[in-house]
């Protein structure tokens, strides 16, 4: 029996809206009316340094406890040669839609050029710490829990000083506490620079990645659970994790096989991608790469692809996730669909993921029921790398700045939403996910590289209700259950969520776990449609809980 | 003359012959009214007067030559090869007898014989109208390449034949070489489909689908019924590039396609529209029978295993496995190296639980993918090659000769060198495969003509040194290696054979060096580090105990512990064996026992250097120098720290100093130059003279290496902050070539 303690929280039963006909995603750029205001400066100079056209990242997390997402923008700064001016990574505050920038109280700064972030309690006292991807040391904040965050010293706080993209937390080691796995790029320094792009003199642009080597990606043990406060050992060499070398880009910590253990799949810039799978057993951490033989290496046709983002879900409703890949333009984006029994089949044109994202240039990345009808929509951050595209690339599409998508699932076929709102274009990146204006559905956060960063409120019409889960455990040191397993049922069917911190690209979406409850044929009523919400809670470790009789339109909260 | 002209008259009536070297010849009465019977249109009249002076004793070749051509005019192709043989044969032969003899044989079907008469023909005459004949044919055979040598010829000499620059044209787009396809365009009808079908193949080249679609798609409206099969399947192509595989669809719908090419191209664009179960459809008829009836050994099987690799794979993505098993493994069977397949066949075996099976298959991929391009961007590389044909094929043939073709190779080399006659890559790469194998004095005289081309070109230097190696010219082979590495210091070929040169001249300290230099620029190289390896267990300086030379110095140093040279050795050793941290400490103590130890003083510079500790090792450097003032190797050593540390004024002066002296290598002058640039950043006001002085050193850099790329890309950009926009545009043209040969050199190197 588990102990459990369910509180349906207070913001509770957002009036149900009847489907407006013919349907539709729309999102409404929020920026100001929300007080979003943050842009990310890359202090590009002129000598094509290549980190200036990966950044940054924004993480969706509640800071403060008080119930809603609070937004961080990880900026990049300037590179040393110019002067080494650190960024202004930004931590704005949400009051109920509304927010404040309270960088300079939090005390949140990185002093390296910045990349990405991850939000994680990583010393299991109950408000989210965060980990700060750079080119340079990375830096880990602990929550003090009264608003301001104080770094950790270098020693034991997985400061990789090497060029860090995304990374994400998770109990790997199966002890309670969260772990954390690092993506490196490659081996670029502003000595090295190479000269790439030259057409004629005066004429150049950012390398592909091959012209440097690959970095080593790290595995991270947390010894809290061991030892109490969060000190970080690096397990890269013990766990098997050693010598498997790829441009690191995209990282999510997951379970690809189902066997309720925490494995790592990795986004790699024209490398094989990763896809270690957890073997972990009586304490001895151990990895093992199982990518070529489960068919998420590499692309359709055996080749590498220049893997950014990652979002992971279970699309087809089998019961697994399955992975999203977004990819350089021409490449298009890649689904491997989990069959179940380790093996995934690459369906990215069968599910109609590939064409729309030919012209394109993929990073962040997230599936979400954006409008409520029970099954998972696509969003999708664009930007190309090269700034200078538009000038040796004919496609009218192949420019710098292009405009981010949404994919609507129709039936488990996807289709571009031309209607999504979200046609401006920009250099996108990182890109998250959050009931922003706590609303009842999914809002969008986007950064920009060298651009306004950017908030879509989800203004959709609404094909159901909207379940909300937040879950907590107090026996654990992992106290939002990241990598708890959540499966509602409901009349048409069960939909699966995996509780992350880490995926996209540079990014992480918010913690609560959303569901759309659809309505069903015509005007199902919503209690009646309720009356059948059943969820599965499938904590970390073995331990499940069965709720019944659920409300389709609350936000609950699932304590331990 | 007037006899002549009439003759050539004549001979241009029939349309068929060439303006050739035929011998002038006396023209017989008769045969002045055989071609005025030509002239007024009695073709028959004028064989039959022909019949009859070709019976004649000692009739002229000329005769035989207008019957034969007469003959061949009016269809009779088995007499008219009767009648020209004997001339085509004569000697000397005649040109246009031969290639209207080819005429005649191409006619009959007898391929071979009309090759050869061609051939023959163009021998004798090189623009012989045999050229664009033969060209055409072999164009009409589908070997677009051989085809395109004899059409590019002909055409650039004929470039009012506008059929032949077409098929020029045509055949510079199967070769992907876009820019000499644009070149052979130029100027031709732009209205013309067969011309704007081209424009739209070479911008589908030139990585321009969108183009292509806005060139082909206002042709696809009412296409010519010859050209509508190929503007369509390149339209669908470029449909399929943009992302719009209905498009595509739509085109390739509407040709019905039949042909296994037009299908497959089908069955992918349905499964690009997500219509697995269509393009499953298309493809099983023509692939399923080949389980049971496999195409057979000669028979070509690239369109057959790519068919049969995607029918496999579509099974596959559409979660049948068990299915797509046997057309995986019949793809696997008919190329047995292409890594993709076993990628593909791994994936199916593991969704079929046959792991161990599945991870046979995927080692294979692995072991494939290791030894190809799979593992690179295939865009970048494509693009690559189309900027550099000749590259490509250079490439290509070397991969031929190491699938064990070497005489194929050598030929698609040698047409090669015909089609870039001022490029040495061909020559140098045939003088490789002859080396392998074991035509010595060939290889020798390949090479040569390719140094004749590009005297510092350094891998024609190096080539020639191997080759010397290999026929017992030690001497001139090292001087060979030598003049390699001035041109080019990183030239790892280069520097591995001149270390297996000098480790058979027992010159092991030399050959280390080099060897060690090998491993800095490519660490993995498993034949230099054994070498090194196999040096540093043959250090002849081992001690009586059996053990290395470094626990012989460390018994030294602990017999007698106050030695400073004793240390000094130790560290030195160290040092040399990379044992950066190691050397540390022997070396710290031989300062402290004797610090007027200069070298000991550099060495310990060094290994701090290298362990990171610049302010203690920029201390040692300047104590080196103080100790060893007229001795250059402190100066550079204190000079590349500082310019390392940014103090550029400062480094200039050691620098200066070092190069004054002993006679500086290009990296040498390379940090001089790099050092002036940055104190011309620090000192605006002086900008211009500081500038200048890096000029002079890059100059003298590039002097020494003309084809070290740093030096070439540091002058241009010197060049350009000194306002010298053109000439700096020059050096950076120069950068940039040579920058794409450092990569595809190291890219390209071939495993060894």
């Amino acid at each position: 029996m588990v102990p459990a303690l369910i509180v349906l929280g207070a913001a509770l039963a957002v009036p149900a809206q009847q489907p407006a006909a013919g349907g539709g995603i729309r999102f409404v750029d929020a920026g100001d009316a929300w007080g979003v205001h943050f842009r990310h400066r890359n202090g590009a100079g002129g000598d094509f340094f290549m980190i200036e056209t990966l950044g940054g990242g924004v993480v969706a997390f509640d800071y403060d406890g008080d119930g809603d997402d609070d937004l961080l923008f990880v900026d990049s700064g300037q590179p040393a040669p110019y002067g080494g001016e650190p960024g202004t990574t930004t931590l704005l505050r949400n009051d109920g839609g509304r927010f404040t920038d309270v960088t300079e109280t939090s005390g949140l700064h990185l002093d390296s050029y910045g990349m990405g972030a991850v939000a994680g309690d990583v010393d299991g006292d109950g408000d989210p710490d965060l980990y700060l991807t750079a080119f340079g040391p990375n830096r880990l904040w602990l929550n003090d829990g009264d608003g301001s965050f104080s770094p950790v010293p270098v020693d034991g706080a997985a400061a990789d000083p090497s060029w860090s993209a995304s990374a994400a937390f998770g109990d790997v080691d199966l002890d309670g506490d969260l772990d954390l796995y690092v993506t490196n790029y490659v081996d670029f320094d502003y000595d090295n620079n190479r000269v790439c792009g030259v057409e004629d003199a005066g004429r150049r642009s950012y390398c592909h990645p091959d012209v440097y080597e690959d970095l080593q990606d790290r595995l991270y043990r947390n010894e809290f659970a061991e030892q109490g406060g969060a000190t970080f050992t690096d397990a890269t060499a013990a766990s098997g994790i050693e010598g498997a070398r790829g441009a690191g880009l995209g990282v999510v910590i997951t379970d690809l096989d189902g066997d309720r253990r925490p494995d790592i799949y990795v986004a790699n810039d024209m490398d094989a991608n990763f896809h270690f799978l957890n073997r972990t057993a009586n304490g001895a951490l151990r990895f093992v790469d199982d990518a070529l033989l489960a068919g998420t290496a590499l692309s359709h046709r055996g080749q590498p692809e220049a893997g950014m983002g990652i979002a992971v879900g279970d699309i087809d409703a089998n019961g697994f996730d399955d992975l999203v890949v977004t990819h350089l333009d021409r490449q298009t984006n890649a689904l491997y669909s989990n069959r179940g029994d380790g093996v995934f089949l690459d369906r990215r044109f069968a599910a109609g993921i590939a064409e729309p994202s030919q012209p394109y240039v993929g990073f962040g990345v997230d599936l979400a029921d954006f409008d409520l009808d029970g099954d998972l929509d696509l969003a999708i951050a664009n930007g190309h790398v090269l700034h200078d595209i538009s000038e040796h690339a004919q496609g009218p599409r192949e420019t710098y700045a292009q405009p981010n998508q949404i994919l609507e699932n129709l039936d488990g076929r996807f289709q571009p939403a031309p209607g999504a709102g979200l046609s401006a274009a920009g250099v996108s990146r990182g890109l998250a996910t959050a009931d922003l204006d706590l609303d009842g559905d999914l809002d969008l956060a986007i950064a920009n590289c060298n651009g306004p960063a950017e908030v879509y409120a989800n203004e959709s019409d609404r094909l159901g209700g909207s379940l909300r889960v937040d879950l907590f455990d107090r026996e654990s040191a992992n106290r939002r259950g990241i990598g708890a397993v959540l499966e509602l049922g409901t009349e048409t069917g069960t939909q699966r969520r995996e509780v992350r911190a880490g995926s996209s690209y540079l990014s992480r979406n918010s913690l609560t776990q959303s569901f759309g409850v659809p309505f069903g044929d015509g005007a199902a009523a919503l209690e009646e449609a309720g009356a059948a919400v059943s969820l599965d809670v499938l904590w970390p470790g073995a331990a499940t809980l069965r709720l019944t009789g659920l409300p389709s339109d609350a936000r609950i909260r699932v304590v331990r | 003359m007037r006899a002549s002209g009439k003759r050539l008259a004549a001979l241009a009536l029939s349309g068929l012959i060439a303006a050739s070297a035929v011998e002038a010849q006396e023209i017989p009465p008769a045969l002045g009214e055989a071609m005025a019977l030509v002239e007024q249109g009695d073709t028959a009249g004028a064989i039959a007067a022909l019949d009859e002076l070709v019976e004649q004793p000692g009739a002229p070749g000329i005769a035989f030559a207008a019957l034969g051509a007469l003959l061949l005019e009016t269809g009779n192709a088995e007499r008219a090869l009767a009648v020209l043989t004997p001339l085509a044969d004569g000697d000397p032969p005649d040109p246009a007898a031969l290639f209207n003899a080819g005429r005649a044989a191409e006619a009959l079907g007898r391929l071979q014989n009309a090759a050869s008469y061609y051939q023959r023909s163009i021998e004798v005459e090189p623009l012989s109208p045999a050229l664009r004949a033969l060209g055409m044919m072999i164009g009409r055979l589908g070997r677009a390449g051989d085809a395109y040598e004899y059409l590019r010829s002909w055409a650039e000499a004929n470039p009012n034949d506008q059929d032949a620059r077409l098929a020029a044209a045509s055949g510079a787009v199967e070769l992907q070489r876009p820019a000499e396809a644009e070149e052979l365009l130029e100027g031709l009808d732009p209205t013309d489909p067969r011309s704007r079908l081209l424009r739209g193949r070479i911008l589908l080249l030139r990585d321009d689908p969108w183009g292509a679609l806005a060139e082909l798609r206002p042709l696809a409206e009412e296409p010519p019924p010859v050209l509508e099969p190929s503007i369509r399947s390149t339209l669908a192509e470029a449909y399929l590039l943009v992302g719009e595989a209905e498009g595509a669809i739509e085109q390739l719908e509407r040709l019905a396609p039949e042909d296994p090419e037009l299908v497959g191209r089908l069955a992918r664009a349905y499964y690009q529209a997500g219509r697995t179960g269509e393009a499953i459809a298309a493809l099983g008829p023509f692939v399923e029978p080949l389980v049971t009836a496999p195409p057979p050994g000669d028979a070509p099987t690239a369109l057959a295993r790519e068919l049969t690799y995607d029918y496999g794979r579509f099974l596959h993505a559409a979660g049948e496995p068990d299915r797509a098993l046997p057309f995986l493994r019949l793809a696997a069977d008919l190329d047995p190296n292409l890594a993709e397949t076993f990628q593909m066949l791994g994936q199916a075996l593991s969704a079929l639980g046959r792991t161990e099976e599945a991870e046979t298959a995927i080692r294979r991929y692995q072991d494939l993918a290791a030894g190809s391009t799979i593992l690179t961007a295939p865009g970048d590389a494509d693009q690559r090659n189309l900027d550099d044909p000749t590259g490509h094929a250079v490439r290509l043939a070397l991969q031929r000769a190491g699938s064990g073709d070497a005489d194929g190779a050598l030929e698609d080399l040698a047409r090669e060198g015909r089609l870039a006659p001022d490029d040495p890559r061909p020559a140098i790469a045939a003088s490789s495969v002859l080396l392998h194998a074991g035509r010595r004095e060939e290889a020798l005289a390949a090479v040569e003509r390719a140094l004749d081309m590009a005297p510092t070109n350094a891998d024609g230097l190096y080539q020639r040194g191997a080759v010397l190696m290999a026929i017992q010219e030690p001497g001139e082979a090292e001087e060979m290696f030598r003049q390699a590495l001035t041109v080019s210091p990183r030239h790892v070929a280069a520097l591995s054979d001149f270390a297996v040169l000098l480790m058979s001249q027992g010159r092991n300290d030399e050959a280390a060096r080099h060897l060690r230099r090998v491993l800095e620029l490519r660490p993995d190289d498993p034949l230099a580090q054994r070498h090194l390896d196999q040096l540093l267990n043959e250090t002849p300086a081992t001690g009586s105990d059996g053990g290395s030379e470094i626990d012989r110095l460390r018994s030294s140093v602990e017999l007698d512990p106050e030695n400073p040279g004793a240390w000094a050795r130790l560290g030195e050793a160290l040092l040399l064996e990379r044992s950066f941290r190691a050397a540390e400490e022997p070396l710290r103590r031989a300062v402290e026992l004797d610090p007027t130890n200069a070298g000991a003083r550099i060495a310990l510079a060094s290994a701090l250097w290298e362990n990171n500790r610049p302010e203690e090792s920029l201390l040692h450097a300047r104590e080196a120098t103080a100790l060893r003032p007229a001795d250059s190797a402190p100066h550079r050593l204190l000079g590349g720290i500082l310019l390392w540390r940014g103090e550029y004024l400062e480094a200039t002066e050691s620098l200066e100093r070092s190069t004054s002296l002993a006679e500086p290598d290009a990296e040498q002058l390379l940090e001089l130059a790099r050092a002036w640039e940055g104190a011309a950043g620090a000192e605006p006001g002086r900008a211009g003279e500081l500038l200048q002085r890096a000029e002079a050193a890059y100059r003298r850099a590039t002097a020494l290496a003309p084809e070290h790329s740093e030096a070439v890309y540091g002058l241009a950009q010197v060049l350009r902050q000194l306002g010298r926009t053109e000439e700096a545009g020059a050096q950076m043209e120069r950068y940039q070539a040579l920058y794409d040969r450092d990569q595809r050199d190291a890219r390209d190197a071939p495993p060894r």
